[in-house]
């Protein structure tokens, strides 16, 4: 049981990062800096990139419910190699939005860039960071 | 200390008594791949975890865990 819940945790992580990329990369995509106007295929792609994210955080949301009344099983599945590689992933995700900031940083001294567009670029790089580096800490 | 590192008997102990990683993490309360992890060195168990493994084994955690030069 543990196993088989382990598998589908790793499982919906992959999918809320593939939603995550899609969705909020298309706010980049389409960032009045790069496209004045948003083109409806990517309006499309970014509903698909959300409702992939919707059904990875249910999943989650359904697993730790469920995990609410099991502390056995809580206890298994969060243990201290989770804890351990959570940790690691949000630093791994505070390094690169340090890194990215300071990418900007470096540029805006040449280039008047968008303060949005810094903001979405920096949120979606370090979020993105998190979830990549969880999946990798995660596998086998 | 940088040039130690620690060393695991779990597979041995592991083989001895004929269990799979999965069935020793259902018995101890961790997924497999924290058994899996300890096992190949690549994580560093608490000592909590480290005399549950030991009282599992029955054997004392110097003998399930033993730092060794690199």
């Amino acid at each position: 049981m543990i196993e088989k819940l382990d598998n589908a945790r790793s499982s919906f992580l992959k999918w809320a990062t593939v939603g995550y990329t899609i969705w909020f990369g298309t706010y980049i995509v389409a960032d009045p800096f790069f496209l004045p106007e948003i083109p409806s295929v990517i309006q499309w792609i970014r509903i698909l990139g959300w409702l992939i994210l919707l059904v990875s955080g249910l999943r989650a949301m359904k697993l730790k419910r469920e995990l609410r009344w099991d502390k056995k099983m809580q206890g298994a599945l969060e243990g201290e190699l989770y804890q351990y590689n959570l940790r690691k992933s949000f630093q791994m995700g505070f390094f690169v939005v340090m890194g990215v900031t300071s990418v900007f940083l470096m540029l805006s001294l040449f280039y008047t860039i968008p303060a949005l567009l810094v903001t979405k670029v920096i949120l979606y790089l370090g979020g993105l960071a998190v979830l990549i580096s969880k999946m990798f800490y995660n596998r086998d | 200390m940088e040039n130690q590192e620690l060393s695991n008997q779990i597979k041995v102990q592991r083989a001895m008594k004929n269990i799979t990683q999965e069935e020793l993490a259902s018995h101890i309360g961790v997924t497999r791949k924290t058994i899996n992890t300890i096992e190949t060195g690549k994580f560093v168990p608490s000592t909590i975890l480290a005399i549950k493994l030991a009282r599992f084994f029955e054997i004392k955690v110097e003998e399930l865990f033993t730092l060794v030069e690199k």
